[in-house]
């Protein structure tokens, strides 16, 4: 029987992984890359919905936190530090893309006008329907306001707490606690307008076929 | 109260805040258990949502450009194998050294059929050139069919992404027999080349090897 040798791959530590990553070791950075590209892609790509651009912002994160790493003191949490890197990069892009030279309350307060669907006063609200679809929320996601969304994708999607979500994005514990609900309430809102277009479609294909069905008897 | 203050303030009893007033409307309107129940829904399809993998170019990308910068070093080979010299077997240090060098060796082909005047042709590169990489993957093929890994499933994970990278080898080259000219082919021959050195190294710190 062959006898198997186990080639000693070393794991590097976070903390020595670090303490090597800034004397310019290569395989300190990886290590570091591969302890928390899944957590920073996943954050990019619920931000962004589209995973080239997620992709870009990964990369410009991750070049950005390596280009820092010599300053990197330990007085914090070093994940507290990656992260709160990757959410300033995340936002300043959405920032850019949404409104230039926008307020912030402007990205998390959408213009009535133009902000989320509309309904009729007094129309009762859609009751949606069994478990709400992945892909369907996702949408939903991608259609919030940038503020709105990183908090609810760090808080529901990614599971921080409120206390760490302000220390990532410089905010209030409460603001924290008040833009989640906002966030949750518009995407109840966009997955009831999803609701009602999907049952406004099956009506129609309903009506249609039995306006056809006297035709196709013929 | 009303249905509409219960709205604004259900964020405190999603933050699972015991408010009389709160739990109190609750009992006496559907209309509002409904709302809860759906925000409770939209949080746990929410948590349910999976991390996704970067894709793997991605760290390739990255220490590319930090290396252009200068901010990382590349270990020599000399400092690597001297690092591990008493952890790794014989065969690992020396695969790892050819994974290098074949990367290095396809890495000055390509450069040199860039050049100015130069032959574009796969054929047309140097002899020394293609006699290197002929070893090197003719030792990379052997040194990996003796590498063994314990996990069924990260075998298996090699063992398709070895015959992905491999297929997608013979693509460009057959491509670029075609098309000598094709600048587009020669460069993913040259970045599936190094992907495949990659693989083989990072196979090699993984695995184990069979021995008779």
């Amino acid at each position: 029987m062959a006898r198997a040798r186990r080639f000693e791959t070393v794991e590097l530590a976070e903390g020595e992984a670090i303490r090597r990553a800034q004397r310019g070791d290569s395989a300190a950075f990886e290590r570091i890359y591969r302890l928390h590209s899944r957590r920073v892609y996943s954050l990019c790509l619920r931000m962004v919905g589209n995973p080239a651009e997620a992709e870009d912002l990964a990369q410009e994160a991750f070049l950005q936190l390596f280009r820092k790493i010599h300053t990197f003191r330990g007085e914090s949490a070093f994940s507290t530090w990656l992260h709160r890197l990757v959410v300033n990069v995340v936002l300043m892009r959405l920032r850019k893309k949404a409104v230039p030279e926008s307020s912030l309350e402007e990205l998390t307060e959408p213009d009535e006008e133009s902000g989320g669907p509309r309904r009729d006063v007094g129309e009762p609200d859609t009751v949606l329907t069994g478990s709400i679809d992945r892909v369907n929320l996702q949408r939903a996601v991608d259609q919030l306001p940038p503020g709105y969304k990183m908090v609810f994708v760090l808080h529901d999607v990614q599971g921080y707490e409120h206390n760490e979500i302000a220390r990532l994005m410089g905010c209030s514990i409460g603001n924290s606690k008040s833009q989640l609900h906002k966030a949750r309430m518009r995407l109840r809102e966009l997955l009831q307008e999803t609701e009602r277009e999907r049952a406004r479609q099956e009506r129609q294909a309903k009506s249609e076929a039995a306006g056809n069905a006297p035709a196709d008897a013929k | 109260m009303h249905c509409l203050e219960f709205r604004e303030r259900a964020g405190q009893w999603m933050e699972g805040e015991q408010v009389a007033e709160l739990a109190a409307h609750l009992e006496v309107c559907p209309r509002c258990k409904v709302l809860v129940s759906e925000l409770e829904a939209i949080r746990a399809t929410a948590g349910g949502l999976p991390e996704v993998e970067p894709p793997p170019h991605l760290w390739t990308n990255i220490r590319a450009q930090l290396e252009s910068e200068g901010r990382i070093r590349q270990r020599s080979w000399f400092a690597w194998t001297g690092e591990a010299f008493f952890s790794l077997s014989k065969p690992a240090m020396a695969g790892a050294y050819f994974a290098l060098l074949f990367a290095a060796a396809v890495w000055i082909g390509v450069q040199a059929s860039r050049g100015p005047g130069a032959e574009s042709a796969l054929g047309k590169e140097s002899p020394t050139v293609v006699l290197v990489r002929t070893d090197a993957e003719r030792f990379m093929s052997g040194a990996t069919a003796k590498i063994r890994v314990q996990d069924p499933i990260v075998a298996a994970s090699y063992r398709e992404n070895l015959a992905l990278v491999d297929k997608y080898i013979a693509l460009c080259e057959k491509t670029i027999r075609e098309q000598p000219l094709n600048e587009l082919a020669r460069a993913y021959l040259y970045g599936a080349l190094q992907q495949k050195a990659e693989l083989v190294a990072s196979l090699m710190e993984r695995g184990t090897v069979g021995e008779e």
